[in-house]
């Protein structure tokens, strides 16, 4: 079943000269991750808040073409269901905190409250993903006085509290250290194999050969490049389009440069490895 | 993990005072007494003797610090300010002394002293009020008497964008600081570089709503049902609720008392 | 001495809580220095008290051999320009142009030399195209820049940039790694707080290691992050490349991708 399908969308903001979506077109299938990519500016967060509804229910502006949420034409949605229905984590960390909780604790309580979660489960709830997102030294601390990349975690933990069926995050590793970053990445993982849809904004290319089914490439508000993440990923045009290449296939292309050709353009660690043991005998 | 604190949040919230711990209303209630008090005796001794209980409160409830930070330069600004104007200004028989085209008299004096005292006491139980009782708590009463949740917000946030325009200026103040713009030190210095920041300050506060509400609505702020609460206050005792009937029938005595006799 | 010191230095904040425990660390004046770490840290309070943001509990923070505890944090900032972790932090004007003026006016600047150091400011960040819009219009990547230009202009010999990678795309990357090149070339000292492993690799020799309030190493790029020990302690992880020279068994403790071909060609 088709989980969310864009038709011939386009969109202008409000007071804005160009179009910052152009004419995409494409079906979401439940249960996938897709990964979205593209230089800054390319229109990821503003497809984001397409994907979620905000546009056009929060968003005003010019908005052509059509988009389905469950088969439901996104303009017949109601917008204080979509925030039941549609998990959204921010790219901006700061402006997420609700700031009138005054522990991580509660703090992570507050959407599951909201939902009218009975109190038990609800702190059930609430440690199950402390422990997920290992914030167990945080619990006590007021949500102002975290580092940066603390508040980010505190951020995606207070959405995945609610369990959503479709989750949209924008960037949600840009103040992590690389460990958390992988961790952030193995619980999309999990909520992926749970039969979640997510949308993931990323700039590390080498994750998101790991973990999504399809990838989007946006440049100046068009898809240029969309498919299995396989071909997306290994395609040297990806460069033209201000997005950088994974290591992995990078190093297959110098392989193939250096006349060790690999069997094919690997695009993750593991497949490169596999590769050039076969290639080189080490 | 720190369970001893999880598990507070499946017992009502109590922080072991029996001031503190009475019911948000309860308080309103008793501080509500202490504000009429003065304004329908109009005596400067009674509002003194009230300004007093206040302070006694404040320690009894281990809050005299706050309380005292607060109140005692709010009070001697508003209060000296009144005075001097009501006694300047008011005319009377009995004059004291002259100075220039001022009159001062008694009557003046006595007036100004009774006016000032009296503001002073109902501002003393606002600041009370706000140091004993935490706005969450008002709010989490207020939402089980049946206010809906977003009307609470909307107080609840305005509050908090008090504390806001603080953090905010406090800032602005450090990243003028690293700049290099002086806000340290004399005093001069602190007001010149606090100017320029108001505009950006009110601009972000703008900007910053917006934002908010954004993020709330990402948290089912908005979401159709009803909501349930992770913090639960104590219910109101028996004990609790006939001492503030009493209190409100001697209250209620008191004024027919003044008002008839 | 010109150079930036810290000598057994611990915070605490307000709060009670302590961040940063028995720092001794020197950096030289023209040096480049990245400092990477695990998320809490301590790394954005370190670099708050080398500009007197924040000032130390016990221990010495000395500037060119002046101790931040007697200069008020503006004084230092003559000397040591900081671009904040959160740019919105660090805006307050309406306008992009006005953001990087600000302070050089307030510095009694005259006209041309204003105009000199916005040009390049604006030049070395590529924001050409928005010196006219509210800062908190701008894109949140090219805001970083916005800060990152307003404390170029000030031109002070020390700069700090707090996570000046997050979130950028290849561009915001390349531009980062010229405006280091270029200062570098100027002899101004920059010190750069990041957790993009790549980008310390390509862009750094010296790298300062922070775990739990400590620092707990200082070293190059690559005998840090062939260092097991240090990358478990500090939640960082090698390169890529050089985790599959790891994975591959290689020898060599490579980090890039050119010297894992060479290896691998013959
Ligand atoms: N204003 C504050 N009040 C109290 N504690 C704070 C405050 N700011 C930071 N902390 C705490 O101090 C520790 C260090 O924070 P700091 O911001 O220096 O970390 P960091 O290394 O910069 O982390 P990140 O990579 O996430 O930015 C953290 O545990 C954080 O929770
Ligand atoms: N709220 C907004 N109002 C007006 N224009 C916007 C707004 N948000 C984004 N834009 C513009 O839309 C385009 C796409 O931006 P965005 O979706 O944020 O890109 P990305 O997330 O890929 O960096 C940019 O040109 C940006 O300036
Ligand atoms: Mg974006
Ligand atoms: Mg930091």
């Amino acid at each position: 079943m088709n989980c969310i399908s864009v038709k011939n969308v386009s969109y202008k903001y409000p007071y804005t000269e160009g179009f910052a979506l152009k004419e995409l077109n494409y079906e979401f299938e439940k249960g996938k991750c897709y990964g979205i990519i593209g230089a800054n500016g390319s229109g990821k967060t503003t497809f984001c808040n397409l994907l979620r509804g905000m546009i056009p229910h929060f968003f005003e502006g010019e908005l052509t073409g059509d988009v389905f949420i469950e088969e439901t034409d996104v303009r017949n949605w109601d917008s204080n269901l979509l925030s039941t229905k549609i998990g959204y984590i921010f790219q901006n960390p700061f402006t997420q905190i609700s700031g009138i909780k005054e522990t991580v604790f509660e703090e992570i309580a507050l959407g599951l409250e909201n939902l009218g979660m009975e109190k038990e489960a609800l702190i059930d709830r609430v440690i199950e993903v402390v422990k997920l997102l290992k914030l167990e030294q945080l619990i006590k601390k007021n949500p102002n006085n975290l580092s940066g990349g603390q508040k980010q975690r505190v951020a995606f933990a207070s959405i995945i509290a609610m369990n959503n069926d479709i989750i949209v995050i924008d960037e949600p590793t840009s103040q992590l250290d690389p460990e958390s970053t992988a961790e952030i990445f193995s619980i999309i993982n999990l909520l992926r194999n749970q039969g979640k849809t997510i949308f993931l904004v990323e700039h590390k290319v080498d994750l998101i050969a790991e973990y999504s089914d399809e990838v989007i490439v946006l440049k100046d508000g068009q898809i240029t490049l969309s498919g299995s993440t396989q071909e997306v990923l290994s395609n040297m045009d990806l460069l033209q389009m201000g997005v950088m290449l994974p290591q992995a296939s990078m190093l297959s292309y110098d392989m193939q440069k250096a006349n060790k050709q690999l069997d094919s353009i690997a695009i993750t660690k593991s497949q490169v490895i596999e590769q050039i043991k076969q290639r080189v005998g080490v | 993990m720190d369970y001893e604190f999880i598990n507070s949040f499946k017992k009502p919230q109590v922080q072991n005072n029996w001031f503190l711990d009475l019911n948000p209303l309860s308080k309103l209630n008793i501080i509500l007494i202490l504000a009429i008090i003065p304004i329908v005796v109009k005596r400067w001794e009674v509002s003194v003797v009230i300004i007093l209980f206040y302070f006694l409160i404040a320690a009894a409830s281990s809050r005299l610090k706050q309380f005292s930070k607060v109140y005692v330069r709010l009070a001697l600004l508003i209060g000296s300010l009144l005075f001097i104007m009501r006694a300047m200004f008011i005319p009377g028989e009995d004059v004291l002394m002259k100075i220039g085209f001022l009159t001062i008299t008694q009557e003046g004096v006595d007036h100004g002293l009774q006016f000032a005292t009296l503001v002073v006491a109902i501002c003393g139980a606002l600041v009370l009020y706000s140091v004993a009782t935490q706005a969450r708590d008002l709010m989490l009463v207020l939402e089980k008497k049946g206010v809906p949740h977003t009307a609470t917000y909307v107080i609840l946030s305005s509050l908090q964008s008090i504390i806001d325009l603080g953090n905010m200026s406090k800032l602005i103040m450090e990243s003028q600081k690293a700049r290099g713009i002086e806000t340290e030190g004399k005093v001069t210095n602190r007001i010149k570089s606090f100017f320029p920041i108001l505009g950006p300050l009110f601009l972000g506060a703008i900007s910053n709503s917006e934002e908010k509400a954004i993020a709330m609505d990402a948290r089912a702020f908005y979401a159709p049902g009803k909501n349930t609460h992770l913090r639960e206050l104590r219910p109101v005792s028996l004990s609790e609720k006939s001492v503030l009937i009493l209190i409100n029938l001697v209250f209620v005595g008191f004024i027919v008392w003044r008002v008839v006799g | 001495m010109e150079a930036i010191e810290l000598k057994n230095v611990s915070f605490a904040y307000p709060d009670g809580h302590v961040a940063n425990e028995e720092l001794n660390l020197i950096i030289q004046k023209g040096e480049r220095v990245a400092i990477v770490g695990q998320n809490g840290a301590g790394k954005t309070t370190a670099v708050k008290l080398m500009n007197g943001l924040n000032k130390p509990t016990s221990g010495d923070v000395l500037i060119n051999g002046m101790n931040t505890k007697t200069q008020t944090t503006a004084q230092i900032s003559a000397y040591v320009g900081y671009v904040f972790q959160n740019p919105d932090d660090q805006i307050f004007n309406s306008n992009v142009q006005k953001e990087i003026e600000y302070m050089l006016h307030y510095l009694k600047l005259n006209p041309q030399e204003i105009k000199r150091r916005v040009s390049r400011a604006v030049e070395m960040t590529g924001i050409e195209g928005y010196l006219h819009m509210n800062p908190f219009d701008v894109p949140y990547s090219t805001r970083k820049f916005v800060t990152i230009a307003m404390v170029l202009a000030l031109e002070t010999p020390y700069i700090i940039l707090d996570e000046p990678t997050a979130g950028q795309d290849l561009h915001g990357i390349k531009t980062l790694s010229n405006l280091l090149d270029r200062l570098q070339d100027e002899g101004k000292c920059v010190i750069t707080i990041t957790h993009d492993m790549e980008f310390v690799a390509d862009n750094f020799t010296r790298v300062v290691t922070m775990a739990n309030k400590r620092i707990i190493a200082d070293d190059s790029a690559r005998n840090i992050f062939w260092s097991k020990e240090i990358i478990t302690e500090a939640r960082l992880k090698k390169p890529q490349i050089g985790e599959i020279s790891e994975e591959l068994g290689l020898d060599g403790n490579i980090i890039f991708r050119h010297e894992l071909v060479e290896l691998l060609k013959r």
